[in-house]
């Protein structure tokens, strides 16, 4: 066996830079085995106290782990070099401080070439850490009765597999990490089978489809290995060759133009496509989202989908940049490669998931359309790559982090407040939200918040995400694709004002008031202040997200 | 001995393809497992052609000798929940048909047939003492998850333990829930019980 070079090794300096995930595992495990000394029986208390428990480890949790990445991320503050730390007093906590921060984003490093530990990963995992946690808080009031301990299990495993989702630079870490993200969801979708009939089926459809998702996701990995296995001089003993750079590397030096690769290129878009629920592969979303309870819904529709955009733009940047090709509709430019593909899925998503979100009836189906039509715009940000200055390019990534920052805030807030509109009335359709102002004027107020930013309107944080976007878009030459994305932008305007006109205009059906449980108003307000911190001052989350650096390709 | 291997890989791959249709076009739902243990055990012997035997041995091993005799329990225990007998195949077959063979045939084989291939050719090994062996042993594989391929090996330990929990959350009913699945003795005597009953 030829001997492997000592950098691809693990070593010991490595565990601070994987230390998130090793926190979550952790945590995740000690909710499974705390469950088991707590008071075990059937009546409301005992189950509600069970549930309180979790739960609540699980936020704390959470929060420390969010609280800990931050610090070791330095985007608050990063501890002076090594040269001037004389001026800095040397004690303990500089000391602990110092230690976490050396693992801290550092571009151009991987550990054993599978795990990037770059600024992408480290806002990525932010993300997702605060996705949980925002969860969390919303689950708690739905009594997860049925095994509240494995339930906040696989909400962290899922969490967990999110992380590595982001950070992988290679294709078999990849696929793991998405079935580690997937699995824990499948169970979730269908967990509320006693409270929801709906539950049970959605997450049948979701593992169903998700299972052919990742089959076909697997056939593209089959193909791009055969091309660089195939495309070595001679049968040699080499392990990195499902490494994304090793890809793009021996893509390069044959033409970088295989029809092999290109074929394996497109399964892997459409697998990944699947998961963030583009428009050929949507099928799944509206039954899945509309079965699953609010908070699950909130989860999927989320960080799932963040996590699916940070592997797809990872992918396609890292592993085929020889492929990029132009989205641009100019006869001079060479329409073709997965800009051009992207570009018409997302032509495809932006049309169909505005259109069919218009005669919706129900809420969750309604925002699980939107959420569709989010995702074309979101991929704007990954077309944003067409264009070949650099600027630009850290341009199109920026932006689509902060879109999906932004995404993330405002559509838990949504789910989060129809969550609390279903406990309290029973139902998802448009119909129960008739007259919500006057049953509780806060709730209202805060529906409507998150409703005109997921619309766009301009004080709020969606307004300068598409602006954002879009202005990515227009650099790459997308031109055509912002003119779209601005028109529908305006259809979708129909069924947000539909639901707002439910809220405040027509006459409710019963006059009892709504009541908002402590934890999920924690959550609504946590979204609010960051939706309105956004969309205001904007100048909070753009130089850190800035800070993610264009790998060097082309 | 070229031929031979292709003639045994034609006939491996047909076996496979057969079985693989026939699980989802039989009828009776333990003749389309015991159809899927057959495609189990033939993919396990494409393996050995391509001289892995140490993953020909573990696809033995756990498809055909553990997931198998599972998959037959389950069905045996649910046999009367699941309706029986239904066709498997929804009324617009051909549909999906048509669609997969155009895929197939007119995208995916020109690829991999335009695609040149540098497959070396077949070398005689003449001191095998000295011949470093190509085909990754059950040492190599050992040794390559607990150094290059660390990570993986850890991620795919986890989603084993989610899959186990999520398993488990999934089937685990509440003990007034419990539906009763008797054995085949206790049916046995339930059914003559019955049939004095009626008797009488």
């Amino acid at each position: 066996m030829p001997s492997v070079p000592v950098m691809l090794l693990f070593q010991t300096t490595d565990i601070p830079r994987i230390l998130p995930e090793i926190l979550l595992t952790v945590l995740a495990l000690l909710v499974l085995g705390s469950d088991i000394f707590e008071h075990w029986a059937n009546d409301e208390e005992a189950q509600r106290e069970r549930i309180y428990s979790s739960a609540s480890l699980t936020v704390i949790g959470l929060g420390l782990i969010f609280l800990i990445t931050l610090l070791q991320s330095g985007y608050i503050y990063k501890l002076p070099p090594e040269a001037n730390s004389t001026t800095l007093p040397l004690n303990f906590f500089i000391n602990v401080l110092r230690n976490l921060q050396s693992g801290g984003p550092a571009s151009g490093h991987t550990l054993l070439g599978a795990f990037a530990n770059d600024d992408l990963t480290m806002i990525a995992r932010l993300i997702f850490l605060g996705a949980a946690f925002l969860t969390t808080l919303l689950t708690v009031d739905f009594r997860p009765t049925n095994a509240p301990g494995e339930f906040y299990t696989l909400l962290l495993f899922s969490t967990l597999g999110m992380c590595l989702m982001a950070a992988s630079t290679e294709f078999i870490l990849a696929f793991l990490a998405i079935e580690l993200t997937s699995i824990p969801l499948y169970v979730l979708a269908g967990y509320f089978q006693k409270q929801t009939k709906t539950a049970a089926e959605a997450g049948m459809k979701y593992l169903l489809f998700g299972a052919t998702s990742s089959a076909v996701l697997l056939y593209g990995i089959s193909l791009v290995y055969g091309f660089t296995a195939n495309a070595l001089p001679k049968a040699e003993n080499v392990n990195d060759l499902t490494q994304f750079a090793r890809i793009a590397q021996i893509a390069m030096g044959n033409g970088g133009n295989s029809s092999l690769l290109t074929l394996g290129m497109i399964f892997i878009i459409a697998g990944i496509g699947y998961k963030v629920a583009v428009v050929p592969f949507h099928s799944w979303s509206p039954d899945v989202y509309q079965g699953a309870t609010a908070p699950i819904t909130a989860f999927i529709s989320t960080a799932s989908k963040a996590a699916g955009f940070v592997l797809l733009y990872r992918v396609l940047t890292e592993a085929f940049p020889s492929l990029v090709g132009s989205a641009s509709l100019a006869l001079t430019t060479n329409f073709g490669g997965w800009t051009s593909l992207l570009a018409l899925i997302a032509f495809l998503t932006l049309i169909w998931g505005n259109l069919a979100a218009l005669p919706q009836t129900n809420t969750k189906r309604l925002l699980a359309y939107s959420s569709i039509a989010h995702a074309g715009f979101l991929l704007m940000g990954i077309i944003a790559w067409a264009t070949i200055q650099p600027a630009y390019r850290t341009m199109g990534i920026s932006s689509l982090l902060y879109y999906l920052i932004v995404y993330v805030a405002t559509n838990i807030g949504a789910f989060g407040a129809l969550g609390v509109v279903s406990l309290a009335v029973g139902g998802d359709d448009i119909e129960d939200l008739n007259g919500l102002a006057q049953r509780n004027l806060g709730l209202a107020v805060l529906l409507a918040v998150f409703i005109l930013s997921l619309a766009g309107i301009p004080p709020l944080a969606g307004f300068f995400a598409k602006f954002y976007i879009f202005m990515a878009a227009w650099q790459a030459d997308a031109t055509w694709l912002v003119i779209v994305g601005v028109a529908t932008t305006i259809i979708s305007l129909y069924y947000y004002l539909c639901l707002l006109k439910a809220i405040f205009i027509l006459q409710p059906s019963s006059s009892e008031p709504v009541k908002i449980p402590f934890s999920m108003g924690l959550t609504l307000v946590i979204s609010v202040i960051l939706v309105f911190l956004l969309g205001i001052y904007p100048n909070v989350i753009l130089p850190i997200v800035d800070k993610v650096q264009v790998t060097a390709g082309l | 001995m070229e031929i031979v291997v292709q003639i045994l890989f034609m006939l491996i791959s047909a076996l496979i393809i057969i079985a693989a249709l026939m699980v989802v076009s039989v009828k009776n739902i333990i003749h389309a497992a015991l159809w899927l243990f057959t495609s189990f055990f033939a993919v396990g012997a494409l393996y050995l052609l391509l001289e892995a035997e140490f993953v020909a041995v573990i696809q033995v091993l756990v498809y055909v000798g553990a997931v198998s005799i599972l998959v037959l329990f389950a069905i045996m225990l649910t046999r009367h929940v699941t309706g029986e007998g239904q066709n498997q195949l929804y009324s617009r077959w051909w549909l999906g048909l048509i669609l997969a063979l155009t895929l197939f045939g007119a995208i995916i084989v020109p690829t991999v047939f335009k695609q040149k291939w540098n497959i070396p050719a077949p070398t005689v090994v003449t001191e095998p003492q000295n011949a470093e062996p190509v085909v990754a042993g059950v040492a190599d594989i050992g040794k390559a998850f607990m150094r290059e391929y660390l990570l993986p090996f850890e991620v795919a330990s986890l989603v084993l333990l989610v899959a186990l929990i999520g398993a488990i959350v999934v089937v685990f009913e509440e003990r007034t829930e419990r539906r009763v699945i008797l054995t085949l003795a206790e049916s046995w005597a339930l059914r003559q019980k019955e049939s004095a009953k009626v008797d009488q």
